[in-house]
């Protein structure tokens, strides 16, 4: 799994696995119904504590995004709409503030920053009609 | 609600070379299931906090508990229940590994021997051979299965990577977490001692930081992370004055300001955005970080 | 001060105190000498021990120092670093050889000197010995380098020396008894092979320098590890560890780290056996033979002390050297456990090497080559049993404080020469003070009129230690065998304050026991008597018996000493006379006198003294022999 821990960030470590987890089945990386890593081999490979990975496990399950099957191990459930806008609404938004926040060192007005967005979308738009 | 046990608990210790304290009141609390990390330069007195909980050198005040048990009193009690894995890693040369796993399994009450056979395949070791023929990687690792095969519920590491190769080194911390750990979740107890923090940041739940023969800073490591923020600042011209002193350590270089800062962190964001900076920029601290600017600042005063 | 200089210097600095060590045990024959033999009579055997000591500092003191120039960088693990140093190997091979040779020649002229003294015992340092040296010395690079430490260097030299030796004695024993060469030729072609092959060790030591390789850290294959390869599979199964014989274990461990004891002494019964068997082919000359018996003896007295030595402390030596010195410590078993294992494999060890194997070739050698074997022999009085056992009990408690064969050897010593010197001091006190002591009592007993006791010795009271000697002894044992215990829990120290410290407790024992003994002494040869009574009795005679008298009336009559006033100052004392008429033996020893004198004092705190005594008026002295009780 394609799960980056980063302790600069400072934010608890189990919690940036779930994040992460649920980010991954949002975008579709992971799909409902797919097994995930059981705890050991998932707290070797990423060299945690294993305590941490097994409460972010514990978490996802209290947050219905996963479910154990004993005896077969951990999968990701059914996908939940709301969850996945949430999240997903949530990445763009980061990416949004990013940007926002390099108009503002590139000294970029908010105006100019408005026409750029809508530029790009109609240059993006026309794109796909080229192509459809 | 109950009171557990702590796996280790360390109260005012002294312990003294001679005239020279090499540990002074120093505190320690493990809970069991944890990992704990010792951090500290050399000579800070880490060495001989470990040495104190297993009877090595006897404490000249203070309170050492391990298990609740006193290891100047219940010598073998103590060592029943905790494995060693020192710095500096020897055994007798003319026994070969299977030899020398069974020597240390005769001490033992308990010795779980398909962990043992598992590792064995895991490390590629050959029972076979000599223990005189094996190389520094190999010795530890024999070390490591030495102590994780009799499922004691406490580890206790002492440097356990310095000088062993990159993937001697990953499958090291992955054993811990997967044959040690993995083996009783709740019940596990690590205690490391280690320069090479970032190695194990990971697996560290909870550390001290000790310097010179004291307590310097005891936190939960993702407490840590979140309340330690290194600030990057840049300024168009020459950067102001700043009122900076909950600050940890501050650096200047040219037109960009570097803060390292506890806690205050966000008065000393709202002061230095006052100020109009061209850029600002906050990010955490990885446990290594923070050692290195606890320490520092403690040698600036 | 070039390089050169400095580095040898610095060679010279590693080997300095081992170096002293053995010119001070060369020199033993002349110290003795210096002081006289007063200070060395009070020891029981001081010749045996002077002889056995200098044999010790030339048979074993100067290989050792030969080895040590190679054996020191070899345990600090410094060689490789010195090798990586931007000099020629052949320099650093030729800077170890001169300070070798400046070690080892003034030690062996100081031997050689201390050996031309007057000495009692005659040491020999004559060419074969001094053929010895050579060879030893020059072989010494070579097989420290081999043996990969100081201790292994110095069993294969040795190793090596006892079978040229035997070679050389049955071949030259042949050659006598064929008469193939004349003697003289063939002693002259032994040297120059020994020459030769000395020239050829010293090659092949600075060859072995030239080639080495480092080879990583100090857990390399070492030439003792080969060895068991050599036993048969069904005994080496013995040695290995089982997961559930946790006691066995630790005595398999302990055989194993013994193992150049056990080489030492296969070395020793195949030398001794060469040796023994040669005296079969010599013809039955008295020269011969005595030369080979003498040669067994000497062989086994060096044999036995050296063997002792390492009972005791090769398996503290090993752990330090494999890094496993710690181990004992963290072992999840009682250490008192690991303890006694240790103690009673050394003693055993010790009592196996010395006495049990040099018994059974003895026995041996008579049942095969011939009964009367030795018979004739008048041997070096050999240690026995016991004096094996307390022997090693003290090395192997000088081996726990030190942990490291040749700083035990070097506590031994030391604390050998402390016990002795608090010995002397203490006794040297004690002389000093027992007059001053003696006169004190004497001035109490005066001033305040007590009890002078039933004899006029001041040290009557004193406990005779001789009778509880015995056990006293047990006791020191016991505690010494007990305090290693508490030496053993133990981390290894380094300084060498730290190292002598346990033998404080020793010393004052030692100390009081010395002073014991000279009081004893004292007490036995004490001349000196006040004589109390006889004062008394020498004045009151001269006055008229059956009246009370006072210190006054007798000092007009005769000259009372000031103690005697002082004590018979206001008390009363009468005289009653009668004849005295001796029986049977009396008659020859006391007939001359002619009268009794019966003398009661009554002082005012209540105490009377009575006193029978013999007088005479026309004798002189006038008084004789009282026994008195005061009550």
């Amino acid at each position: 799994m394609g799960l980056h821990i980063n302790f600069k960030s400072g934010k608890p470590v189990y919690l940036q696995i779930v994040d992460q987890i649920k980010s991954l089945s949002a975008s579709g990386a992971l799909r409902a119904g797919e097994a995930l890593p059981s705890i050991r081999p998932l707290a070797e490979e990423l060299r945690l504590n294993r305590n941490t990975v097994a409460k972010a496990y514990t978490e996802l399950e209290s947050l219905g995004v996963i479910e154990t099957l004993p005896g077969k191990g951990c999968f990701l459930k059914a996908s939940q709409s709301p969850l996945r806008k949430e999240v997903r609404r949530n990445l763009l938004i980061e990416e949004i503030d990013q940007a926002i926040v390099a108009a503002h060192h590139l000294q970029v007005s908010d105006r100019e920053f408005f026409d750029i967005i809508q530029e790009r979308m109609n240059a993006l738009e026309s794109k796909r009609k080229e192509f459809a | 609600m109950s009171r557990v046990t702590p796996a280790i608990q360390v109260e005012n210790l002294k312990y003294a070379y001679g005239r020279a304290d090499a540990v002074h009141d120093l505190n320690l609390t493990v809970q069991p299931g944890r990992c704990y990390g010792l951090f500290g330069r050399n000579g800070a007195g880490k060495t001989t906090t470990m040495k104190c909980l297993l009877n090595l050198l006897r404490p000249r005040s203070g309170m050492v508990r391990v298990f609740g048990l006193d290891p100047s009193k219940q010598e073998v009690a103590v060592k029943q229940r905790l494995a060693y894995v020192p710095d500096q890693v020897a055994f007798y040369p003319w026994m070969s590994i299977r030899e020398t796993l069974d020597y240390l399994a005769s001490f033992r009450t308990n010795w779980n021997r398909r962990i043992e056979a598992d590792l064995i395949e895991r490390f590629r070791l050959d029972p076979s051979v000599r223990a005189d023929s094996l190389s520094k990687g190999q010795r530890t690792q024999l070390a490591l299965i030495a102590a994780i095969c009799p499922e004691t519920d406490l580890l206790i590491l002492d440097e356990p990577t310095s000088g062993l190769d990159p993937i001697v080194r990953r499958e090291f911390i992955e054993t811990v977490i997967g044959a040690y750990q993995d083996g009783n979740p709740g019940n596990r107890t690590i205690l490391v001692s280690t320069h090479l923090i970032s190695e194990f940041e990971g697996l560290i739940d909870e550390f001290t930081i000790v310097d010179h023969g004291r307590n310097v800073l005891t936190l939960d490591a993702d407490l840590a992370r979140e309340s330690y923020k290194k600030i990057r600042v840049r300024f168009a011209d020459t950067p102001p004055e700043v009122d900076l002193r909950e600050a940890l350590q501050v650096r200047r270089e040219g037109r960009e300001l570097e803060v390292i800062a506890n806690g205050g962190s966000a008065e000393l964001q709202h002061r230095l955005q006052e100020t109009r900076p061209e850029s600002l920029t906050v990010e955490s601290l990885t446990l290594e970080e923070i050692f290195v600017a606890t320490v520092k600042s403690r040698e600036a005063q | 001060m070039t390089a050169v200089s400095a580095r040898t210097l610095k060679e010279a600095r590693a080997v300095l105190y081992p170096w002293a060590g053995v010119i001070l045990l060369c020199a033993f024959p002349l110290l003795g000498r210096i002081h006289g033999y007063q200070a060395v009579a009070i020891i029981s055997v001081p010749d045996d021990l002077t002889a056995i000591l200098f044999r010790l500092g030339v048979f074993g003191g100067i290989p050792l120092l030969a080895c040590l120039a190679y054996g020191n960088e070899l345990r600090y693990r410094t060689l490789d670093l010195l090798l990586s140093q931007p000099v020629n190997r052949l320099k650093i091979w030729r800077e170890k050889g001169i300070v070798t040779v400046v070690a080892v020649l003034t030690s062996l002229l100081i031997a050689t000197l201390a050996s031309r003294s007057h000495f009692p015992l005659s040491l020999q340092m004559n060419a074969d010995v001094l053929l010895f040296l050579i060879v030893v010395s020059c072989s010494a690079s070579f097989w420290t380098l081999v043996g990969k430490s100081t201790l292994g260097g110095f069993v294969l030299n040795i190793g090596a020396m006892v079978l040229l030796i035997s070679m050389k004695t049955t071949l030259l024993a042949v050659n006598s008894k064929s008469g193939y060469i004349r003697p003289s030729i063939a002693i002259a072609a032994m040297w120059v092979v020994a020459l030769v092959y000395s020239g050829f060790m010293l090659w092949l030591g600075r060859w072995m320098l030239v080639r080495r390789q480092s080879n990583g850290d100090v857990m390399g294959p070492d030439v003792m590890g080969a060895i068991p390869g050599l036993l048969p599979v069904r005994i080496a199964s013995l040695f290995r560890c089982r997961p559930n014989q946790r006691i066995l274990n630790l005595i398999r461990k302990e055989v194993q780290l013994l193992r150049p004891l056990w080489l030492f002494m296969t070395l020793y019964v195949i030398g001794w056996s060469a040796l023994a068997v040669s005296s079969l082919i010599v013809p039955d000359v008295e020269d011969k033979q005595r030369a080979i018996y003498v040669g067994l003896v000497g062989v086994r007295a060096t044999y036995t002390i050296i063997a002792l030595m390492m009972a005791a402390s090769v398996a503290y030596s090993e752990e330090r050297v494999y890094g496993v010195q710690l181990w004992h410590l963290v072992l999840p078993i009682s250490i008192r456990t690991q303890w006694l294992i240790r103690v009673v494999s050394a003693m055993t060890a010790a009592v196996l090497c010395t006495i049990a194997v040099p018994t059974m070739l003895m026995a041996l050698a008579r049942v095969v080559l011939h009964p009367e074997f030795m018979n004739r022999v008048e041997s070096l009085r050999m240690l026995d049993a016991i004096s094996v056992l307390i022997f090693s009990l003290c090395a192997f408690w000088c081996a726990t404080v030190a942990r490291d064969m040749i700083r035990t050897s070097g506590l031994m010593f030391v604390a050998g020469g402390m016990l002795f010197v608090t010995f002397q001091v203490s006794v040297w006190l004690t002389e000093q003070l027992i007059p001053g002591i003696a006169q004190i009592r004497w001035l109490v007993i005066s001033r305040f009129q007590l009890n002078p006791g039933t004899s006029g010795n001041p040290l009557g009271w004193f406990p005779d230690p001789s009778r509880y000697l015995g056990w006293l002894l047990i006791a020191f044992f016991a505690v010494m065998i007990l305090h290693t215990y508490t030496l053993f829990r133990r981390l290894p120290q380094e300084s060498v304050l730290k190292l002598l410290r346990p033998l404080v407790p020793y010393l004052a024992l030692i100390a009081l026991l010395a002073s014991s003994f000279t009081v004893q002494g004292w007490k036995k040869g004490w001349g000196e008597t006040w004589e109390l009574f006889n004062d008394t009795e020498t004045a009151i005679v001269e006055l008229p018996p059956d009246r009370p008298y006072k210190v006054e009336d007798l000092a007009g009559v005769a000259s009372l000493p000031d103690r005697t006033r002082q004590w018979l100052r206001d008390a009363s004392m009468i005289l009653a006379v009668s004849d005295f008429r001796p029986t049977g033996m009396q008659k020859t020893l006391f007939g001359e006198w002619r009268n009794e004198g019966t003398l009661t004092i009554r002082f005012q705190s209540g105490m009377a003294c009575k006193a029978t005594f013999l007088f005479s008026p026309d004798k002189s002295p006038k008084v004789m022999g009282s026994s008195w009780t005061c009550n």
